[in-house]
């Protein structure tokens, strides 16, 4: 009975707990239609404003309602985001945001304790370039907030650059787990000049099993700066995890110079380092190298064999005729099928052949953005 | 009769109490996991920090009968997205999907150095396109949804290879928010996209435009299931790295870790959600350091059936996918290194969404007899119904809950309005159904294997 009893409460309680909720979903909705509409509202008066950076007389700004500014801030970093690359919008924003104080708006969103809150305020001092809030930001940095301290050490780039390149680079070898694609953007952001010197020196510095998580990030700097850390990297003894992601570095830089340092990778044990360095000696190498490449072509590893091919077609100057005198010469069936389908593919304007391979297929830095 | 009334009631109370439990606590870990997800969109959102970054990825498309279909959906993966190829694999189709994908791509015959890492049913021939280098074409006997994937992941240049059904419908950046819990954790061997219902929403040239509520009610009910499932099943069991389905509607694997894991299995009616439960004993007995994980952002729409019959079908399907996917993977069970998969969501599964309609059944039917027999008062009975029919209103209202805080995606006021009607109305004939159907299922798999059994021991006996 008193079981009955209690799932007789239990459903009406459950019907009092359905009906709640389905009024708080309308009230959530009736909430988000006026944000909506104030949105919209807000959008068709300072969109023209915001993005009248060029005129000779801009016109006197509207004052902004306190209640009103939060959704401005929004507004505001969504045209700055969609302007990025017009300088001339981009500074009369930053006027723009200083006369109608949502600078200070972001200052404030820093201290609240709201992680979306906080993120677009990181996210607007960085665009506006604000360095009154530098040391908080450095504290957030190095926080433990995954997302919090990423976006504050890109708020740090961005406002800058040439004096957070240091405390960037130490950030990064302290937070590994970072996303390779964001770290490699902050990157790329503060510049290959003045990144090179302190990522080359972090390299040679961090402990062995921290480097091949590093060593792609070279691809982000100078030619002058990478080149020589790569190669000082491999003339010392290492581990073999950091083979691929140096040949990389190698590759995207293509001195020729390497080369002869690429000829002896190509037949390492790990078959990630034969195709990487199949791949190198293919974009960097000359007719004459087709000698070296061609024994690979009959590798256990179809993908040493693929970039083998690929690497002979892609040789400069492309001559059919020498690819049919290799093709007739080939004597592995396999060999022969690799080589007849790279040189379909490479007859074929806009075929890529998927020619970057990484080795953990994750992300191929320095690709541009 | 009175004893085995009120124990029975004890056995249902507490099954019911266990079931509502975990779905409580998967209704919590989704709202901490959509929370997170929207603080994390609203950067993401601002400098898109991840673009140039995105691996290249091959689509691979399954088409058996898709004359139809085919070139909607082709024009559909038009993404923007960096770089990507496309694989068809015409799986012995007997309509004209190879033609018509001859004639509007002008494909031509290519020789491939096919590479049989995973066994598949004979490749005909490979064609690639002439106009858009980018797609290639392969033919093979027919073998199944698996095999047709199996065959096109043999043939991917990418590292990532992303399954696409040819009935379903994309956005524009559909690919690019796909690949980007790739990108976040380097870990991710496999990513599901969020599915919702296509019926009745808004499409052009194969791209989704915006969200509409079909008008049938049978297409009604399963808006709100997909809901259910997406907004708060996966979401729930995704921070625990749990989840044991992604949809073969729309997914993307780590080519390496696929091919390592066999690929699909062709013999399974549910091979998509078969490979997950698979890599998760495989990996986790490896002591790798893995995740499988999904986009709570609606991604990807299917249309799902429209008429009880193809309904009905789609339920046995699914419910004997799922049973022969557990049955093959029992090993993940309690493994000791099964983690919150093998620990949580197996056994979940196994006891609540494979054994669950059977026991609803019989709680339906208890009450029902006793009732008759005048064991189970017409209080009793009214009481059951209500609190059945109540815990299903709820579950509903909180997935809907969690949509409003997060997408809310179906922009009208009607449009929740119907909903609310919708998940009410659902438990009332429409939710029975399906349990009957699913039980249905269980006992065709449990005789199927009982026959295979038989079959396998008079072939022992006879060698």
């Amino acid at each position: 009975m008193s079981i009955l009893l209690a799932a007789r409460w239990g459903s009406v309680a459950l019907m009092v707990i359905v009906l709640l909720m389905m009024s708080y979903i309308l009230c959530l909705r009736a909430v988000l239609l006026m944000r909506e509409r104030r949105y919209r509202k807000l959008s068709a008066r300072w969109t023209p404003i915001l993005l009248e950076g060029g005129a000779s007389n801009p016109r006197p700004l509207p004052t902004v309602p306190p209640g009103e500014r939060f959704l401005l801030l929004i507004l505001w970093n969504t045209l700055r985001e969609r302007n990025e690359q017009d300088a001339v919008i981009c500074h009369w924003m930053g006027r723009v945001a200083a006369a109608t104080k949502i600078d200070c708006l972001a200052r404030r969103l820093l201290r609240r304790r709201s992680v979306r809150k906080k993120l677009l305020g990181l996210v607007t001092l960085g665009q506006l370039r604000d360095r009154l809030e530098w040391p908080h930001l450095c504290q957030i940095a190095q926080s433990g907030h995954p997302l919090l301290s990423l976006a504050a050490t890109q708020a740090i780039a961005r406002i800058d650059p040439a004096a957070a390149a240091g405390t960037v680079v130490s950030l990064i070898v302290g937070h590994l787990n970072w996303p390779a694609a964001k770290i490699a953007s902050i990157l790329e952001d503060i510049g290959p000049e003045r990144v090179s010197e302190p990522l080359a020196r972090a390299l040679l510095q961090a402990p062995e099993s921290h480097r091949p998580g590093l060593i792609p990030f070279l691809a982000v700097c100078n030619y002058s700066t990478a080149l020589p850390t790569v190669r000082q990297i491999l003339r010392e003894p290492h581990i073999d995890e950091v083979l691929a992601p140096c040949l990389h570095v190698i590759g995207k830089f293509g001195d020729r110079q390497d080369l002869p340092l690429l000829y002896r990778y190509l037949t390492h044990p790990r078959w990630h380092v034969r195709a990487v360095a199949a791949g190198c000696v293919g974009k960097m190498g000359r007719r004459a190298d087709q000698e070296k490449l061609a024994p690979l072509l009959a590798d256990p590893q179809w993908w040493v064999r693929y970039r083998a091919a690929q690497a002979i077609v892609g040789l400069s100057p492309r001559d059919d005729q020498r690819l049919r005198d290799i093709q007739s010469t080939l004597s592995d069936r396999y060999a022969r099928d690799i080589l007849t389908q790279a040189i379909a593919e490479g007859a074929r304007p806009g075929q890529s052949g998927g020619t970057d391979l990484s080795p953990t297929g994750r992300m191929r830095i320095g690709a541009g953005r | 009769m009175m004893s085995f009334f009120l124990a029975a009631q004890w056995f249902f109370l507490l099954y019911f109490l266990a079931l509502n439990a975990v779905y409580a606590m998967l209704i919590l870990r989704a709202l901490g996991g959509v929370a997170r997800y929207m603080q994390s969109r609203d950067v993401a959102g601002l400098p898109h920090l991840l673009g140039g970054f995105a691996p290249p990825v091959t689509i691979v498309i399954p088409a058996r009968n898709e004359e139809a279909n085919i070139l909607r959906t082709l024009h559909s993966l038009q993404q923007h997205y960096p770089e990507y190829e496309i694989v068809v694999v015409n799986d012995g189709s007997t309509d004209r999907t190879l033609e018509v994908l001859t004639a509007a791509y002008s494909l031509k015959p290519f020789p491939e150095a096919y590479r049989a890492r995973l066994k598949t049913r004979p490749v005909r021939a490979i064609y690639q396109s002439t106009v858009d280098p980018r797609l290639r074409v392969i033919d093979k006997e027919q073998g199944g949804r698996g095999d047709a994937v199996n065959a096109g992941v043999n043939i991917a240049h990418y590292p990532w290879v992303c399954r696409v059904d040819a009935d379903s419908i994309l956005q524009r950046d559909s690919l690019m928010l796909i690949v980007e819990p790739l990108l976040e954790d380097p870990t991710v061997v496999a990513c599901g996209g969020t599915i919702r219902v296509a019926n009745g929403c808004k499409s052009q040239d194969g791209l989704f435009v915006e969200a509409d509520l079909p008008k049938r009610p049978l297409v009604l009910f399963q808006v709100i299931e997909y809901l259910r499932a997406f907004m708060y099943g996966r979401m729930g069991w995704s921070p625990m790295n749990a989840h044991l389905i992604i949809s073969g509607a729309f997914g993307i694997y780590h080519k390496e870790t696929f091919v390592a894991a066999g690929g699909y299995r062709c013999d399974t009616v549910g091979e998509d959600m078969e490979l997950i439960v698979r890599l998760h004993r495989t990996l986790s007995a490896q002591r790798k350091s893995y995740r499988i994980t999904f986009v709570p952002e609606p991604i990807c729409w299917s249309t799902v059936p429209d008429d009880i019959g193809k309904l009905r079908r789609q339920r046995i399907r699914w419910q004997v996918g799922l049973a022969e996917s557990l049955a093959m993977n029992r090993g993940l069970m309690f493994h000791k290194e099964g983690s919150f998969a093998g620990w949580f969501a197996y056994p979940f599964t196994v006891f609540f969404e494979w054994l669950g309609p059977v026991v609803e059944t019989c709680g339906y039917l208890l009450v029902i007899i006793g009732f008759a027999l005048g064991v189970v008062s017409l209080s009793v009975f009214i009481t059951f119904m209500l609190l059945a029919a109540g815990f299903g209103i709820l579950l509903s209202t909180c997935a809907l809950l969690l949509e409003e805080i997060s997408f809310h995606l179906y922009k009208r006021p009607r449009h929740i309005l119907v909903l609310f009607a919708v998940a009410v109305l659902e438990n009332f004939g429409y939710r029975q159904l399906n349990t009957l159907w699913r039980t249905a299922a269980v006992f065709q798999h449990l005789h199927r294997g009982a026959r295979a059994r038989l079959a396998r021991r008079k072939q022992e006996c006879r060698a």
